[in-house]
């Protein structure tokens, strides 16, 4: 299957976009990781067979700028940009500080698809349904995963109590 | 829609617009978009958003960008591998080929102001040698002198520079400058034209003036950009306008170009 980018970037360019600013809090980023989204989907475009393209293009965007923050997070001028902080920003404070605490820990220790799974169901606010279906998994699959970074999380911190 | 606290994400939103809801889930959106004003507020929010982006990144420079992008990253790649496992074989068939266009009249040293790197001269024709990319060249003018800098040498403030390009299989071309200080500087041509300068094809061309470098901290990049056709200026003054403003991505990136045009950059450090 030949993806025609002028045709998926018509379509899907402004999802991706807006997926990268809202992660990355920063236009020029924005647009660099999603390109490489869309390079990403060039080299995959096999795995666009039986699912919505949409679902993909969101985790590989979500990957890459999970990437792109940790990358960044290894300069120490770029810390004040943290993604995290921002994140938890946008959350309510009742959730803020275990938001905050839990996916900080993330890019450490966690599997990519773990990562993209912790930002859709705890920072996107899908449920646990949802998110299974936009990974391609099942909702106990999802909650095993979830609970598997829970105790990775609980570990760092009594290491660090 | 499974109970949840608070609102609908935007991802289900985005992906209702598109089409690629299930009937359930669309079924439910489209209901509260007609009685919900928050829900509907946040959907045409979504169709602005996307007007939005697609006029401020066309489809076709964009999907050419990023095609190029793409086939960008497969050359750097093979230029690493080459590079990382056989370099001592590179330097040497560097040295080789270098001997041989010495030996054969081809190369002559920099600093006469016209030299012919990339043509031969044969019965009164000139052959042009295929296989030679543009070259964009700086020298740095000391008396009467004129020292060749390469990528990440260090310049200061005062320097005087002279740019120079080589036009191999290329036709018309642009070269500017992104200094630490985010400013972009056009130097060729200097004529101020919409369109792309046509390239002179024998030899080493010296732009027609120096450039004395001020007091712009970091780095001074020089960018060389060049086309077999004809192209618009300012479509790539403005992509350079937009990397110059984060001195990193100035200093490091290359520049999102459409289709059929290459680039070439020298980076001077302050």
């Amino acid at each position: 299957m030949a993806i025609d980018v002028e045709q998926y970037y018509r379509q899907y360019g402004p999802l991706v976009l807006r997926r990268c600013r809202y992660l990355l809090k920063n236009e020029e980023e924005a647009l660099d990781i999603m390109q490489e989204v869309f390079i990403k989907l060039l080299r995959n475009e096999d795995k666009l067979e039986g699912e919505h393209p949409s679902s993909l293009l969101v985790r590989i965007a979500t990957n890459e700028c999970l990437n792109h923050i940790r990358s960044r997070r290894r300069h120490p001028e770029d810390y004040d940009e943290e993604l995290l902080l921002r994140i938890a920003d946008a959350t309510d404070e009742e959730s803020r500080s275990s938001a905050r605490n839990m996916l900080d820990r993330i890019f450490g220790r966690e599997l990519e698809s773990t990562r993209t799974i912790a930002v859709l169901h705890l920072l996107d606010g899908l449920t646990l349904e949802e998110t299974a279906e936009q990974v391609g998994l099942s909702v106990s699959g999802v909650r095993k995963r979830l609970r598997s970074l829970a105790r990775h999380v609980k570990e760092l911190e009594d290491m660090q109590a | 829609m499974t109970q949840r606290n608070g609102k609908i994400p935007d991802i289900l939103l985005e992906q209702y617009l598109l089409g690629e809801l299930d009937k359930s889930k669309a079924a439910e959106i489209r209901s509260l978009s007609e009685s919900n004003p928050e829900i509907s507020a946040r959907l045409a929010f979504l169709k602005a958003s996307n007007e939005e982006i697609l006029e401020r990144y066309p489809v076709r420079p964009m999907a050419a960008a990023i095609r190029q992008k793409a086939e960008q990253s497969v050359v750097k790649k093979r230029s690493f591998n080459f590079s990382t496992l056989a370099a001592p074989a590179a330097a040497m068939l560097v040295l080789i080929v270098i001997s041989a266009l010495w030996a054969g009249g081809i190369f002559n040293p920099p600093g006469d102001g016209k030299t012919n790197m990339n043509s031969v001269k044969t019965d009164g024709e000139i052959i042009y040698t295929k296989g030679l990319e543009a070259q964009l060249k700086i020298y740095r003018k000391s008396g009467s002198v004129n020292e060749m800098l390469k990528s990440g040498d260090a310049v200061a403030v005062g320097d005087t520079l002279q740019v120079a390009y080589i036009a191999a299989q290329a036709n018309f071309g642009l070269i500017f400058s992104i200094d630490g200080r985010g400013a972009v500087t056009r130097h060729f041509p200097s004529d101020g034209g919409a369109q792309a300068a046509k390239l002179a094809h024998n030899g080493e061309q010296l732009l027609d003036y120096s450039y004395r470098l001020d007091d712009a901290p970091a780095f001074e990049r020089f960018f060389f950009v060049t086309s077999a056709q004809s192209f618009e200026i300012a479509p790539i003054m403005a992509a350079a306008q937009a990397m110059a403003g984060d001195p990193q991505a100035a200093r490091n990136n290359l520049l999102l170009l459409p289709g059929g045009l290459e680039q070439h950059d020298l980076l001077l450090v302050k």
